[in-house]
Parts: structure tokens; sequence; C-alpha cells
């Protein structure tokens, strides 16, 4: 009896598709509470499902290697597209360690968001819509994790990515939210489109999307033959994995393409919580994490999944220092966070082994695996504080806040832990994921990567406690009215808080023993320096001190000080590297004037042109044939004989 | 008397025929010159029956359908000419193109 | 005697065609028709066609003519001018007839001489009533008699048309101008 909700799990994914169109095409517009219990029911059930699921898979797959070598189920298959004999697209459901923990927290995130989103959207004309929408972002994300192979993942993914440009632009008469929307669809469409054409090159290869088959050993060994590509020869395998890691790398924001993911911050806030958290951004982990066994085969595509995360990393943190408005400082938390967890990936590879299988250290992909996880409960609980934050106070700006300590005890001693979790002070959830990507980064042998998440490690503690202490401590601001902290908003903050608390210490060892890579792979052993959490523990204990003394005594005449010594640097990082304005000079300037106008012209003056003329031609033709139909007896007769003329006179040429 | 002196007989009545179908602007006239042309067609039915059908006998029944189709378009034709008289009160052709494109 | 009388019947219907192309007056025209037709059956009896010659004279001249001149007196008002075409008219009219009618002689005498034959006997009854009628009502495979119905129906569906058209609609009936 205990594996009974494998064969139905993909009724997880169902229930919110129910919700969505339950609520989408009908209740919505006819009852608010009706849709309420809805949007709690339905997901609620899908959770109470999830968790069941993940019962019966660790007590049935995981506790039987010898029946599952590679740890992995295929629950529910149905073919839907057969191109070829061989390469079949299948609808289904893939359960292994890491979709079923995915498909644990997108159910849990789900409910504590749709139960925020309660409180959060009760005033909202757009209630039903939202909750809606909502269900089928979630049901978008599950059916993501649970592809068993590409092409399903790519549908998918898509519809992710149009469930979160509906969310983002969600208060569509804001023409910020529009644009902030639109901008999410295009740079992660832009990605996108380099992911369809690894998958295409791919299945092209291996003749194949399934998952189990693309990370076998034999693809890999399939397509290390080197491709000639602008005069540079490279693997096969690199360009696929590359192509493929592209859509991940749009999806999940990295440097270059993070561009999206701030302005993303114009929806309403449980959807930047769920962005954030569980859906969307985590879907380009994933999918890395997904195809790992067949991108480990190559170097390549593991430097560049590690140099882009420990970029991002540092990057995003170094911005997220000076950010004034709550929300952004939690999208760029975000953004470094997912650059832990790519670099986290990339460090599977061991620095200077010999490339290929044998060289690889579990230790990266379970570490980010264990970061999502535990990043998913702090992050949302973050976004859902700051949130009824945004909710008391009307403002965005940490002007406004200041001194909410005793006004929202609730949301403070949640957001302390959140923050706490985040920050990697032990024992909270994040301290141990984040140990762990340390400890495999340090293992790996890449120095720079394990410097640099150390010191990021740093840098998070000091933004985060410079967020926490700038919205509850210090001075009141003179013109605030009654604060109140609201029961729908606060329920799930709390409850998000527990997670955030414990997670790390009761499960690190569950993912060090279970989430690793599906290879048949011998685990090396490779030391463990007993300094390696002290450090990682004084460096956010250090980071928090440094916010507090700037920020936490209740005066900020040191913080300005600070800031107009450094005001070169500040400029810099307020406005974000100047990336944006970079894209916009890129776009405007070089692609819009250079490129675009030029094509304009060509089309409007030679293109149609043409076609202008020839229907000018035609027309003026039409006129002169016009004359003949004047219904004249003389010249039809005439048309007649001058017709048989001439096929008189064909008739006697000399053919 | 043979063949060849039967059928430039037949076209020189097609061709009067053709001429008379263009120069005459009134719808009756036009009328008269298509029966010029079908008696032309008679003609060469008669001609052939006469110096090369193996069946002259079919040769002659075929007039006779000519002749009845002539009839029948002459009735109509007549009738239209009649009905259009009536409506716009004159009958010339360079004034009636109300078809035409 | 027989070449002579062919060579006259066919310049006088030759002639008589002319005046009925051009005649101003629409009635001298039909009286030519009619002449024309009475020449033409002159020919068909040269050739020893009677039933046709006897059909053409009962069905042209005394039906489809008398019916015509009816119709020009009937639409023709006193003292109106004639419609008279313009030179350019007439001018490509016998641009174009003359035309057609280089090409069909050419044509005929240089491909169609060799069948030019010359006068043969015939049976004596081949063109008389009797065989002509039998043949026509014959329901054999060489009869007629299918086409011949059709002909009848057609005559019927013309009859009843010529009716509905040229009836005095008083409900429908626009203004005469």
């Amino acid at each position: 009896m205990a594996d009974f909700a494998l064969p139905y799990s993909f009724v997880i994914a169902l229930l919110p598709l129910g919700a969505f169109l339950l609520i989408g095409l009908w209740v919505g517009r006819v009852s608010r509470g009706l849709t309420m219990v809805i949007t709690l029911a339905l997901p609620g059930a899908s959770l109470l499902l999830a968790l069941a699921l993940a019962w019966s898979f660790f007590t049935t797959v995981l506790a039987h290697p010898e029946l599952y070598p590679n740890r992995t189920l295929i629950a529910a298959e149905a073919a839907w597209l057969n191109f070829t004999p061989q390469l079949t697209g299948s609808l289904g459901v893939y359960l292994d360690p890491i979709s079923v923990m995915m498909i644990v927290v997108i159910t849990a995130i789900a409910l504590m968001v749709n139960i925020y989103s309660v409180g959060y959207m009760r005033d909202d004309p757009g209630f039903g819509r939202f909750f809606a929408l909502l269900n089928l972002f979630s049901f978008s994300m599950l059916g993501l994790v649970m592809s068993p192979n590409l092409l399903q993942m790519f549908v998918f993914w898509e519809l992710v990515g149009v469930s979160s440009y509906a969310l983002i632009g969600f208060w569509y008469q804001k023409p910020s939210a529009v644009a902030a929307s639109k901008k999410a669809f295009i740079v992660t469409r832009f990605a996108d489109a380099f992911f369809l054409v690894g998958i295409i090159a791919l299945a092209f290869l291996a003749e194949s999307f399934d998952f189990l088959t693309l990370n076998g050993g034999e693809t890999a060994a399939r397509l290390s033959h080197p491709v000639q590509l602008l005069g540079l020869e490279f693997n096969q395998l690199a360009v696929v994995g590359l192509l493929i890691f592209a859509g991940g790398w749009g999806k999940s924001a990295m440097f270059p393409l993070h561009i999206w993911l701030p302005d993303a911050m114009e929806g309403p806030t449980p959807v930047s919580s769920i962005i954030h958290s569980a859906t969307m951004v985590v879907a380009g982990v994933f999918l890395a994490a997904r195809m790992l066994p067949l991108f480990a085969a190559s170097e390549v595509v593991l430097e560049v999944v590690r140099a882009v995360g420990v970029f991002t990393a540092l990057f995003a943190a170094a911005i997220a220092v000076v950010q004034t408005d709550i929300k952004r400082i939690l999208a760029f938390s975000t953004l470094s966070q997912l650059g832990y967890m790519m670099f986290s990936l990339g460090a599977v590879q061991l620095s200077g082994a010999a490339y290929g299988h044998e060289g690889l250290n579990p230790l990266g992909y379970s570490a980010s695996m264990f970061h999502i996880f535990t990043h998913a409960f702090f992050k949302c609980l973050l976004f859902l504080g700051a949130g009824a934050v945004i909710h008391a106070v009307h403002s965005n700006e940490v002007e406004a806040m200041g001194g909410l300590r005793r006004a929202m005890p609730w949301t403070y001693w949640s957001l302390l832990a959140a923050c706490l979790a985040i920050a990697g002070i032990p024992p909270l959830s994040g301290f141990w994921s984040k140990d762990a990507i340390l400890l495999a980064a340090y293992q790996s042998g890449h120095v720079w990567t394990f410097s640099i998440g150390l010191l990021v490690g740093g840098l998070t503690a000091f933004y985060m406690f410079r967020f926490f202490f700038l919205i509850f401590h210090g001075p009141v601001p003179a013109e605030r009215g009654v604060v109140h902290e609201d029961g729908w908003m606060t329920l799930p903050i709390v409850a998000l808080a527990i997670p955030s608390v414990v997670a790390g210490y009761l499960c690190k060892d569950f993912f060090s023993a279970y989430f690793l890579i599906p290879l048949p792979l011998e685990s090396s052993h490779l030391a463990h320096p007993v300094w390696l959490p002290v450090a990682a523990g004084a460096m956010g204990s250090a980071g928090l001190a440094l916010a507090w003394v700037f920020y936490g005594r209740g005066d900020l005449a040191l913080a300005r000080r600070m800031l107009h010594r450094l005001a070169l640097l500040h400029q810099l990082l307020v406005h974000k590297f100047y990336i944006d304005e970079g894209y916009l000079f890129l776009t405007r300037t070089v692609i819009f004037s250079g490129i675009a106008a030029p094509i304009k012209w060509f089309d409007r003056h030679i293109v149609d042109g043409a076609m202008n003329g020839v229907a000018m031609i035609l027309q003026a033709g039409a006129l002169l044939v016009r004359r003949v139909q004047n219904g004249q007896m003389t010249i039809y007769l005439g048309g007649t004989v001058l017709g048989i003329f001439f096929l008189y006179l064909f008739g006697r040429l000399p053919l | 008397m043979n063949l060849t002196n039967c059928l430039i007989l037949s076209f020189i009545l097609l061709s009067i025929g053709i001429l008379g179908v263009i120069t005459r602007r009134n719808v009756i006239g036009i009328l008269l010159s298509i029966e010029i042309m079908l008696n032309a067609a008679n003609i060469n039915f008669i001609a052939f029956a006469r110096f090369s059908a193996h069946d002259s006998t079919a040769g002659a029944i075929f007039p006779v359908f000519v002749m009845a189709v002539s009839a029948c378009e002459m009735a109509v034709a007549l009738a239209i000419i009649i009905a259009m008289y009536r409506n716009k009160g004159h009958l010339d052709s360079r004034r009636l193109g109300e078809l035409h494109g | 005697m027989h070449d002579l009388l062919f060579y006259g019947l066919a310049g006088l219907l030759v002639c008589f065609s002319t005046l009925v192309v051009m005649a101003p007056n629409l009635v001298h025209a039909a009286i030519a028709l009619v002449a024309s037709f009475f020449m033409t059956a002159g020919l068909y009896l040269l050739f020893e066609m009677e039933f046709v010659a006897v059909a053409q004279i009962m069905v042209y001249v005394g039906g489809i003519v008398i019916f015509v001149i009816i119709t020009i007196l009937l639409t023709t008002r006193l003292g109106e001018n004639h419609l008279l075409p313009p030179i350019r008219q007439r001018l490509w009219g016998i641009i174009i007839a003359a035309t057609l009618l280089c090409m069909l002689l050419f044509g005929t005498l240089t491909s169609l001489l060799p069948i030019g034959l010359a006068e043969r006997p015939l049976p004596a009854d081949t063109g008389s009533l009797a065989t002509v009628g039998s043949r026509l009502l014959q329901p054999t495979e060489n009869g007629f008699i299918v086409p011949f119905e059709m002909i009848s129906l057609l005559l019927l569906i013309a009859l009843i048309g010529a009716v509905v058209l040229a009836r005095k609609d008083s409900a429908n009936r626009g203004e005469p101008s």
C-alpha cells in the first residue's frame, strides 16, 4: 500500500489545472467566496497528494536501489507525437528525487501563496483572474518538473513563461507593469529560442527526447564528434549542451539575461514570491540539474555553468547592497542565490581532473538541490513578509519603513528567521545548504569559485540585514497611519518560518545520501575540512554585524558617510552597473537605428514599392482591358474573328 | 457546280452576316444578320450532303434542326426585343450596353 | 444548265444578303431576307433536297420573317431616322469581314481543294419528304427520334419563354421612356 500515490502522481498537476479552469472560466466571475474555497481546496489537496507521493517514492524507490538503479521511476507515460519510429514525444510523469522534491516544494509554496493572496488581493477587482492565473502557474511548473522528456518540458516551460507574463502584467493598467511583463517574456523567449534549437539538435543527434536515454552514457559517447563552428572546433556535446543551458540561463535570469527579474517586481507581491521561490527562476536550475549527467560529459558546459553562476552571485549581491526598493533587494538576492545553485552544479566538475564521468563530485549536485529546497521556503517567506509590509505602509521604499517591529510582531519574528536563514547563520536552513555548496566548490578545487562564494555569503548577510533593520528598526516615519497584520497573510508567513528554521538540519543527510547524479558513479572520498562551516558561519555573522553597525542602531549617519565616500561605486551599483542602459543603447541605437531602420526603409520603399508597382501596373492594365468590355458587338466579334485569324496563323506555322 | 463553289458561297454569306452584326445598330438588324449566317451554315450542310457525305439523308435532316433552333432563338430574341423596346423606347445597340464590365 | 442556275441563284443570294445587311430601312432588309431565303430554297431544290427546301420556305418565310416584320413594325415609329452606323464602325466591319473571308477562302482553296468533288448522282428519293420523315422518326440507331423530340421540347420552352418575356406585366412594368 505504500506506493498507492505513484500511479496517480499526475493528479497533483491536474488539481491546479482544474482550479484554473473552474475559476478562470466560471467561478471567478461569479463568486469570491467560492473562488476562495476552490483556490484553497484544490492546491491543498494537491499538497497532501504530493506529500503522499513523496512518502511512497522514498519508501519504494529509494528503499529498493536494486530495483531502481537510477532512483528513477516513470509513473505514467502516454505516447503523444510520433515523429519517427525511433523518435517519440510522450507525456508522462518522471519521478526521481529532484522531481519529487520539486513537486513537494511547488505544491507547498503554491498553497502558502494562495492562502496569503486571499488576504493580499482581497480588494482587487481582478480577484478571480488572479487566482486562475496563479493556479495555471503552479500547474505549468508541476508539469515542467514532472517531464520525462525535453519536449514536454519545453511545452510546460513556455506555459510557465506565458503564465508569468500574465501575472507580472497583472495590473495591466500600469504601463510599468506592462513593460515589465513584456520584458520578462521577451528576454526569456530570447533564451528559449536557443533552448528550442538545442532540443531539436539534440533530438536529431541522439534520436530521443527522453531524459533516461539522453542521460545515459551512450548519448554522451554518441555526441563526442567535433564540429566546426565559426572557424573554431567544438564538441557536438558542448554546442548542444550550451544551447540547452541557454534556456535555463534566461529562465533563471543569469547574467547578462538577468534584467527581467528585478522588473518583474511590478507584479503583485505573491506573484514575485512564487516566481522567486518555487517556480520560473528555479526552472532554469532544474533544467541544468536534469541535464547534468549529459552536461557533465563536456568540460566546456560545466565551466560555463560555473562561471555564469559565480559571476551572477557576486554581481547581484553587490547590487543588492544599495537598492532602496525592498522588493528589488529581494530580487537581486534571488539572483545571487540562483548563482549559488548554478555554480554548485558546475562545481560537480573536479578541477584539473581528467574530464569525463570519472572525475565528478556528486556533492555539487545534491548541494544545489538542497539549496533550491531551503531557498524556496525562506525566499517565499521573505517576499510574503515584504508584501505584508508593503500592504501595511503602501510603499516599496525603505524610507517609508522603519520601526515596524512593534506593529507587526509576527512578521518581524518570521522575517528574522528568514533573514538568519538566508544569511547562513547556523543552525538555520540556509547555513546547511550554503555550507554544502561551498564545500562542493572547495572539494572540487575551484579556489576562485569557493572564495567568491564565501565573500558573497558575507555580502548576503549584510544586505539582508540592511533590509531587515531598515524595515523593522530605526525611527518611525512621521506620516504613517495605523498598521496592523492581516490574518490570511500572517498565517503562511508564520507557517513558512518553521521549515526555514529546521529544514536544513533535518534534511541535510537525506540530500547527501539520495540526491546523487543518476550515473553509475563511485562516490570519491574527498576532503571535508572542519574549518569550512566555521568560516562560512563567521562570514555570515560578520555581514550581520556590519549591517548592525551601519543600519541597526537607529542612526544612519555612519552609513551615509560611507556612501558619500564611495559615491562613485554607489552610483554604479544603484544603476545596476548600467546594464539596462547598455541594453537600451544596444537595442535603440545599434539594432533599431543601425539595423532595423535601413531594413524598414528597404521594406517600405523597395519591397512595398515593388508590390505597389505590380499592383499599379495590373490596375492600369485592367483599366485598359476594361475598355474592351464595353458591350459593343463590334469589338466582341472583331476580337473573335481576330482570334480565329491568329489561331489559323498559328496552325499554318511550320512547327 | 461543285463542293468548293458551294463552300465559297457559304463563306461569302458568313462574312456578310458578320459585317451585318458589326455594322447594324438596330437590334433587329443584328438578328437578321444572324439569320444570314445560319443560312450560310445550312448551305454548308446541304452542300456536304450533296457532294461528299456517305449518308446524304442525315445531311438533309441537320438543317431542319438548325431551323428549329433558329426559330426558338428568334422567338425568344424578339420577345426580349419587344420587352426592351417597351422599357427603353429604342433599340440602339450602342446605347444598350448595360451588361458591360 | 445546272451550273448556270447555281451561279445565278448564288449571285442573287449574295446580292439579297448584302441588301439585308446594308439596307437602311429594316422593312426593306426583311423583305430582302425573304428573297434570299427563296434563293436558298432554290439552291436546295437544285441539290435535290426537296424537304429542306420546303421547310426553309415554310419555317423561315412563313414563320420567322413574318414575325420579324411584325416586330419591326411594332418597334419603329414613323418619321424616325434610321439608326445608321458611323463610318468608322462600318469600316471596321468591312475589315473584319474581309479578313475572315480571306482567311476562309485561302484555307479552303489551299487545303480543301482535293475534296472539291464534282456532282454525283444521288438516289432518287434522298431528300424527299418520305425519306427524311421516316429517318426523323426512326427509333433505331440511324434514326433521329431523340433529337427530334428534344427539339420539340426546346420549341415549347422557347414558346413559353417568349410569351412570358413579351407579356405586358402590369405589376412589374417599367415606365416607357
